[in-house]
């Protein structure tokens, strides 16, 4: 009897320090999942600022954070399963998804798990489903940052430089988008804005989305018969947002065309040509979006957090177009451009 | 005038004076001190819109290479420009762009007829000459004034000036010299309430204690201590005057000291002074009374040596007479005559020996004293009843001793002289009385035993009662005697210190004497049954 009382208790101390050392373990180690729908320049920067912020703030992979990277190429079944692969592995602590794919496949596949969803490069939450409105605390295991494209200020900035060029008429601008969703809320959000002014005219024409990389030239090849089409009807091409904007084959094919660029959706487009973008900071997003992170992995209520849009922009404006078109670009619109001034 | 007043009189006119000219600099300063910090504001608002406004788009076409592309310099240019707008100063004014030549670049609406002016172009051709920067004063042919600070703009030859209308200032420093002035003549009401209420509480009010306290001095009413604690000369004055009052307090009490010693000593001397006067009276009483004494005994030797003269002359006229008469007689040889003068001239020798004797007897009393002695008078009255029984059997008169007759310390051979002649004299004075008697008793009266001798005798008319204590006064002349007994019995009362008198309800009513003999007779021991024998 003595003897089997004994063993009792070893094994009972055994199991408590069994349980004391999980729970140790579990609280030093937080697994994050980072979901990238594709790897395209606003998506891959934001999710480098991402993780850069996440070191500066004490997470180390391997050490006090499993961090696990899902690309999903640009295919929300990709994202999807790849997600639920990895909470089959161990439930992680907090899903981070960069773009619109990849946050709509973690909010499906997270739902009823109460695993706290964080997205980010997502231009229009609401109308992808994600939540029911910004600007106010969610309510929900979700929350993010809406990545706003200042449509409002874009078309001011836009209108003041294209009514230098063409005077006296309306102002035609062209959109050739894909039917990604992000692309369509955008040109149909500009359409809105465009409609309440007399001097901007919207022409948008839609090519299918096709899950890139793999189906960029095709929708390439779709534009560039688009352009072939649109070219006499407008003065002017507009980058919408969306995985097409983002690649710059597609700034090369309208750059190719007779009709400038008179509103890139990337820095690196107006590098290239386009005369004017406003952008997100990449950098400041991607440290804002870890920063929530952070207060999420020590126990704030993603509910609390309201969706808000980006509080730092980037503006870049091409002088050799502008010169070019004979447009001066106002001395306010230069001073925010700062360093990106391009020629 | 009132030292308040004068003082105050002296100073208001000072402070008036120093307000007014230290108001006038003041204004003067503070007007010139506005003035430059207007310029200094409008240097800072210049510089401010050249470094945010014209240099950062100068900078934004030199670092974009720009600055040689006509449509962007103008645009920037006129932006620039533009943007003095945006400049909103405190006051009214504006930010006005000149080209360094004085041509007028841009203003706002409200500056842009002003600054058209040709003294403006003059201005800032010839400050565009001096300096990069010019500030100060401008006032038009239209008598409007102007604050200005310029500043010039190199790389486009500009001449940037702030310039605001110099009417608000002149209007502050107006507003403000008002308001300085209300201050300093509210400062100067101020100054002197406080310089009134700084007199009242360090000058005036030690002076008025000092002024009461030196009145109380004078009407010697006590002094408290006036107590100023300051250190200033009124301080000094106030504690010096309470070592005054206190000196001339102390002095007060010294002399009051020795005025109580003066009049204690004063009081001591006068009541020795009264003493003596009072011993003086006394003596001058008794010396009174004694010359009133001496008057009483000197008329009474008058009267009694012209009784004595005539007294004594009528039996030796008498003897004289006989004695002639006897001569004759022996003449004619008649001897039963000469016998029967010779008698009568023996009767007349007679009286004047008796007449002698009872002088003689007077005289002594007084001068020759017996031992005074406890003499029971009862017993005494019946020695004196028993000397006296044969007259008294012959006149036939009852006499009584009433019981009770007390005994007193007297000169016994005295006193029963004073019995004898009273008894003597009620038996001699009956009259006709049928049943004479005489009744020897005594009473208390006051304490002091009163003897007395009544009779039923003839009695004394109201005017003789003191007269029969003269001497030689006889009531009836044709009674033997000398006259002598009564003036012998009072004098021997009187020199035992008594009295004695007589009463008497008229003439045929008896007669009552009654006498006392003084405090001699308080010394005998007294009869336990004195009371019983009162009649």
């Amino acid at each position: 009897m003595r003897s089997i009382s004994w063993q009792m208790t070893a094994a009972a101390w055994a199991l408590a320090a069994a349980i004391v050392l999980s729970a140790v373990d579990a609280g030093a180690m937080q697994t994050v999942v980072v979901v990238e729908t594709m790897p395209v320049p606003v998506v891959l920067e934001h999710s480098r600022w991402f993780q850069d912020e996440m070191r500066r703030l004490g997470y180390t992979h391997g050490n006090t954070m499993n961090l696990i990277t899902i690309e999903a190429h640009g295919s929300r079944e990709v994202a999807e399963s790849e997600l639920k692969a990895a909470i089959a592995r161990g439930r992680p602590d907090l899903v981070v998804t960069f773009a619109t794919l990849a946050s709509q496949a973690a909010h499906r596949v997270c739902r009823g798990t109460g695993i706290p969803v964080l997205f980010a490069v997502v231009s229009d939450p609401v109308g992808a489903g994600l939540v029911e409105a910004t600007h106010r605390p969610t309510g929900t295991h979700v929350t993010g940052r809406v990545y706003t494209h200042f449509r409002t200020v874009k078309l001011d900035l836009v209108r003041e430089l294209a009514r230098q060029a063409v005077p006296g008429r309306p102002v035609r601008i062209g959109c050739i988008h894909s039917s990604y969703p992000s692309a369509q809320g955008d040109i149909r959000r500009l359409s809105t804005l465009a409609d309440a002014r007399d001097d901007i005219v919207f022409v948008g024409h839609e090519v299918p989305y096709r899950e890139m990389p793999a189906g960029l030239d095709t929708m390439l090849a779709d534009v560039a018969a688009v352009i072939e089409k649109l070219a006499d009807e407008v003065d002017f091409w507009w980058q919408p947002a969306g995985p097409l904007g983002e690649v710059m084959p597609y700034t090369k094919v309208l750059l190719g065309s007779r009709v400038p660029i008179i509103y890139g959706n990337t820095v690196a487009s107006v590098r290239a040509g386009a005369l004017l973008t406003v952008t997100p900071n990449f950098e400041h997003g991607g440290r804002e979006v870890a920063r929530l992170a952070d207060a999420i992995l020590n126990g704030t209520d993603p509910g609390a957090i309201p969706v808000t849009a980006p509080e730092a922009f980037d503006v870049a404006v091409n002088l050799g177009t502008a010169l070019r078109l004979g447009i001066v670009v106002p001395p306010a619109t230069l001073s925010m451009a700062g360093q990106r001034v391009y020629r | 005038m009132k030292l308040q007043t004068k003082i105050l009189l002296t100073i208001l006119p000072v402070v008036l004076t120093a307000i007014g000219v230290l108001g006038g600099l003041s204004i003067r300063r503070h007007r010139a001190t506005l003035q430059d910090a207007v310029l200094q504001y409008l240097d800072g608002v210049v510089t401010t819109y050249v470094s945010q406004h014209i240099a950062d788009q100068h900078r934004l076409l030199a670092d974009h290479r720009l600055d040689a592309v006509p449509s962007y310099v103008t645009r920037y240019q006129d932006e620039a420009a533009a943007s003095a707008a945006d400049v909103e100063l405190i006051w009214e004014g504006g930010i006005v762009v000149f080209s360094r030549a004085g041509d007028l670049l841009h203003a706002n609406e409200e500056m842009a007829p002003l600054a058209g002016a040709p003294k403006w172009r003059r201005l800032v051709r010839q400050a565009a000459e001096a300096d990069d920067r010019f500030s100060g004063r401008l006032t038009l042919n239209d008598g409007s004034s102007f604050l200005y600070s310029g500043k010039l703009f190199d790389p486009w030859q500009w001449a940037v000036v702030a310039v605001v209308q110099d009417a608000p200032f002149v209007a502050a420093a107006r507003h403000t010299r008002n308001a300085t002035l209300f201050v300093a003549l509210i400062s100067a009401a101020v100054l002197v309430a406080c310089l009134t209420l700084v007199f009242q509480n360090l000058v005036k009010r030690p002076l008025v204690r000092m002024r009461q306290a030196a009145d109380a001095l004078a009407a010697r009413q006590p002094v408290g201590p006036i107590g100023a604690s300051s250190g200033d000369e009124i301080g000094q004055l106030a504690r010096r005057f309470d070592s005054m009052a206190r000196e001339v307090e102390r002095s007060r009490q010294r002399l009051e000291t020795w005025n109580e010693d003066l009049q204690e000593a004063v009081a001591a001397q006068t009541t020795a002074l009264d003493d003596a006067n009072a011993r003086l009276a006394r003596e001058i009483d008794e010396k009174t009374i004694m010359l009133s004494d001496l008057e009483v005994k000197n008329s009474e030797l008058e009267r009694f040596v012209y009784t004595v003269s005539h007294d004594l002359r009528s039996p030796i006229i008498t003897i004289r007479g006989f004695l002639g008469v006897m001569a004759e007689d022996l003449e004619r040889g008649s001897l039963g005559q000469v016998k029967d003068h010779m008698g009568r001239v023996d009767r007349a020798a007679r009286t004047m020996q008796t007449l002698l004797d009872s002088l003689l007897e007077l005289s002594r009393i007084g001068r020759v004293v017996n031992a005074s002695e406890a003499v029971n008078l009862e017993a005494l009255a019946a020695d004196v009843v028993e000397l006296l029984s044969q007259s008294i059997a012959d006149r036939g008169v009852s006499v009584t001793i009433r019981p009770g007759l007390p005994t007193v310390r007297c000169d016994r051979q005295r006193v029963g002289e004073v019995l004898q002649n009273l008894v003597e004299n009620a038996v001699k004075f009956m009259g006709d009385q049928p049943a004479p008697a005489v009744e020897i008793g005594a009473r208390i009266r006051n304490g002091e035993p009163v003897i007395y001798v009544r009779d039923n005798g003839i009695g004394i008319a109201e005017g003789y009662r003191e007269k029969i204590f003269d001497m030689f006064h006889q009531l009836d002349a044709g009674q033997p005697g000398t006259g002598v007994g009564l003036a012998l019995v009072r004098r021997i009362v009187e020199h035992h210190g008594g009295s004695i008198w007589a009463a008497s309800d008229g003439p045929g009513r008896g007669s009552t004497f009654f006498f006392t003999l003084g405090a001699a007779a308080a010394a005998a021991p007294t009869d336990p049954e004195e009371d019983t024998h009162e009649r």
